[in-house]
């Protein structure tokens, strides 16, 4: 498979999250990344679908609608 | 990785055919004089001839499928025909082995030879082995993922021995969410093991 290369500038704040994420999921940063550019895309397919999308508390089975830019 | 028009062109014009005759010659042998289809002899029927993929619309797939990141595809190529063809997901699915509970894995969508490589379809199949190179197919990918060679899938009854005995991998048994098929799951020294034995 063919690979590019870029470089990306993170607030600090914004640094320390993908560290955390990195850390808690075993994974690499660069592996972070990519799974959060692959959940991006198949939310954004979704809402341009017309469906919503929801998170639902498992106690009360509330659910919040969020919105994704 | 990924298909191209000689492998949409090889399901199209050579798999389909073998198939679909495959699959009419099962049903005409579970219908009565009157019509009506014997569903559960049906289904054995074509699991007998090792086709219970039969139905499986490859083409249709990659249409919908090629630009979404989270699915990969690959074929395996070889005298001008795709010989075998497999797309996994990369990012849906997380494992339900003790081992590594909710660590990511690659997920094994499809995967299916073509039906002159099946010996329950074929008196002398042309190649062998190809399950079990698209299977490490997807331990490499899982490693190159950074899931240390985790994966898993849901698998037609047909091939449930391959997956065990062949593989080596943990049966969880059927699953309700996934029309009761049995979900299997490869852990990482399982991983070891099958790339070791290959």
């Amino acid at each position: 498979m063919t690979k590019r290369t870029m470089s990306l500038t993170l607030p600090a704040r914004e640094m320390d999250a993908l560290e955390q994420l990195s850390d808690q999921k075993g994974i690499s940063k660069s592996a972070v990344i990519r799974q959060a550019l692959r959940l991006y895309q198949s939310i954004d397919l979704r809402l341009e679908s017309g469906d919503k999308l929801f998170f639902e508390d498992p106690t009360s089975k509330e659910k919040s609608e969020i919105f994704v830019l | 990785m990924g298909l191209d028009p000689l492998h949409l062109s090889s399901f199209r014009d050579d798999w389909m055919p073998q198939l679909q005759t495959a699959v009419s010659e099962v049903r005409a042998t579970c219908t009565n004089q009157h019509g009506v289809l014997d569903k559960p002899a049906f289904v054995a029927g074509l699991g007998n001839r090792n086709i219970q993929d039969g139905y499986w619309e490859w083409d249709r797939k990659w249409d919908l499928l090629q630009n979404d990141l989270s699915k990969v595809f690959f074929a395996v190529e070889c005298d001008g025909a795709a010989q075998a063809l497999m797309v996994v997901d990369n990012s849906k699915y997380v494992c339900r082995h003790d081992d590594h509970s909710g660590s990511g894995l690659i997920y094994i969508e499809f995967v299916a030879v073509a039906p002159w490589n099946r010996g329950a379809l074929v008196t002398d199949p042309t190649y062998g082995g190809l399950g079990k190179v698209l299977v490490g197919t997807a331990v490499s990918l899982s490693i190159e993922e950074e899931f240390a060679g985790r994966i898993g899938l849901h698998s037609l009854p047909q091939s449930e021995g391959f997956y065990t005995n062949g593989c080596g991998m943990t049966d969880f048994g059927p699953d309700a969410g996934k029309e009761g098929l049995n979900y299997f799951e490869m852990t990482e020294t399982q991983a070891t093991v099958f790339l070791g034995d290959e």
